[in-house]
């Protein structure tokens, strides 16, 4: 068993270099199948993180009357945290609010001096309220609008960034589409290429295969050095495409620091932490691919 | 009970093309038997029946015991390991050595290393190449290629040995040293088959011939001489 295993991948690796070429052109085609799967895989991880990334700055400011006092601040608290869809909410309290405020708008001097001939703190209590997905918003915004906390609530509004998310949303579908196309588009290709190549191969060696038929070789056996050739050319395709991939990770990695605003999307730690996923999985779906296309090819031009 | 039997078969292309017409034909164990006739009478094509290269339309092919008229694809490799079989073309790999040719009928069937290292010299022994093992195929006669087919036809130890105008490439020297090489593993006990449409081969051979005329079996004499 393990001298036909040997035999097997010997005669493989002789298809391979007797053709060197024409490997070469198969590994390159596959290679750019995976880049573009590759490409998919970080466009996938980045508008996760941007999404991500949008989603965490969306909350509820709720804004108490001033004039409330500390026990019905705590009732209105524990109200709201009730309110289905509540993920947390945090408190600021009228001197924090304040705080917050001046900070905000340290630069415009009319504010100060307003705040200064307002004598007192205007403003109440402030809840922060987070919800616990991205469509649960509007039916807390709806309850707290409601009869029950008119009493108690001055204003209460959400940043909508719900239309920025969208948009993200959109645009990486879009790109995701496109992407898939160009996989496709590529994987067709790589299907031809795989074909056509073991084709070839099995026209060269078509005296070994006569003899091979001659004297009692088993279909296995002469089929299983193109299946096992086929499956080095997804290896090989694979081990390039990683090697060129992290290092072009690399490369990206300040535009991507830069264009998420110092938001940590760690791309090569990512990666790196999932590369027998990713690259496993393309793997395997590339020597699928090859070994069904060199499968086609041996039935229609390998008698057997 | 014949090592080979051969039962009302015919043999028909497309094209309405009878290749053979009922041929009926017994061979025993350890006969001799040259098949012979002109070009296009189905001599070819009844070795191709016997090796299972192609199936016959209509008959029973029994090789030892063994219905082979129905043979599954995943059969033919013991029945080819059964057969030992020499072409006109050698069919010898130019790329590697003598040893290499014959070492890769066995490597093909799965023998262990071990195995083939012992057997091949024996084989290139019994054919009298033992010392031009790591010669390649260009640097040989056609009478030695021609051997080192016959020592690669033995690998498997066959039990029998069909040889398909084993001299036709040959002059008349090299002829004889390998009718000579039939015979000799003729008396070792496989079963020889040659098909052959050379008349001073057969004739000296003074063994049982077949004759064949337009796929049909015209004479069959144990002693015969070809007589078309």
């Amino acid at each position: 068993m393990l001298a036909t295993i040997t035999r097997v991948s010997t005669f493989a690796l002789q298809n391979f270099w007797r053709n060197i070429w024409l490997s070469v052109a198969t590994v390159t085609i596959i290679c750019l199948s995976l880049f573009s799967i590759s490409f998919l895989g970080v466009l996938t991880v980045l508008s996760g993180s941007a999404l991500q990334h949008l989603g965490e700055k969306v909350d509820i400011a709720v804004y108490l009357k001033p004039e409330l006092k500390d026990q019905q601040v705590l009732t209105v608290k524990a109200d709201v945290e009730q309110l289905p869809g509540v993920k947390n909410l945090e408190v600021v309290t009228p001197t924090q609010a304040l705080e917050r405020f001046r900070a905000k708008h340290q630069d415009n001097p009319l504010i100060a001096e307003s705040l200064l001939e307002l004598g007192s703190n205007p403003l109440g209590t402030t809840f922060i309220v987070k919800a616990l997905s991205d469509t649960g918003y509007r039916s807390i915004l709806t309850a707290l609008s409601g009869p029950h906390f008119a009493p108690y609530i001055q204003e209460a509004h959400f940043d909508d960034y719900q239309r920025v998310i969208d948009g993200v949303s959109g645009l990486t579908s879009k790109a995701r589409q496109v992407g898939g196309l160009i996989s496709l588009f590529f994987l067709a290709i790589t299907l031809l290429v795989v074909f056509n190549t073991i084709r070839i191969n099995i026209y060269t060696h078509r005296e070994e295969i006569g003899i091979m038929r001659l004297v009692g070789a088993t279909s296995w056996f002469i089929r299983g050095p193109f299946w096992a050739e086929s499956v080095l050319y997804a290896l090989l395709a694979t081990l390039i495409t990683a090697a060129i991939f992290f290092p072009l990770l690399q490369l990206a990695q300040p535009y991507v620091t830069t264009f998420f605003n110092g938001y940590s999307v760690d791309l090569v730690q990512y990666f790196s932490a999932h590369s027998l996923v990713f690259f496993g999985g393309q793997f395997l779906a590339a020597a699928a691919l090859n070994i069904l296309a060199s499968t086609v090819a041996m039935r229609k031009y390998l008698k057997v | 009970m014949p090592l080979i039997e051969f039962r009302n078969i015919s043999k028909h292309y497309p094209g309405s093309v009878t290749a053979l017409k009922d041929i009926n034909l017994n061979i025993d164990e350890g006969e001799f038997v040259s098949i012979v006739g002109q070009s296009g009478t189905g001599k070819t094509t009844l070795v191709k029946l016997l090796i299972a290269e192609e199936p016959a339309s209509a008959g029973r092919i029994v090789v030892g015991g063994w219905d082979i008229s129905r043979i599954k694809q995943r059969e033919v490799p013991l029945l080819r390991k059964q057969i030992g079989v020499v072409f006109q073309d050698f069919k010898l790999l130019p790329r590697k050595t003598m040893g290499e040719n014959v070492s890769f009928a066995l490597e093909v069937s799965g023998v262990e290393p071990a195995r083939i290292a012992s057997i091949v010299p024996q084989l290139l022994k019994i054919v009298g190449l033992e010392a031009k093992a790591d010669r390649f195929p260009r640097e040989l006669s056609g009478g030695e290629q021609q051997r080192v087919v016959i020592a690669r036809a033995l690998a498997h130890r066959p039990k029998i040995l069909v040889a398909d105008e084993p001299t036709g490439n040959l002059d008349s020297i090299n002829a004889r040293e390998v009718i000579d090489l039939l015979k000799k593993i003729n008396e070792f006990g496989t079963t020889v088959i040659l098909v052959t449409h050379n008349r001073e081969v057969v004739n000296d051979l003074k063994r049982r011939v077949v004759v064949l005329d337009q796929g049909r079996v015209v004479s069959d004499q144990s002693k015969g001489r070809y007589l078309l």
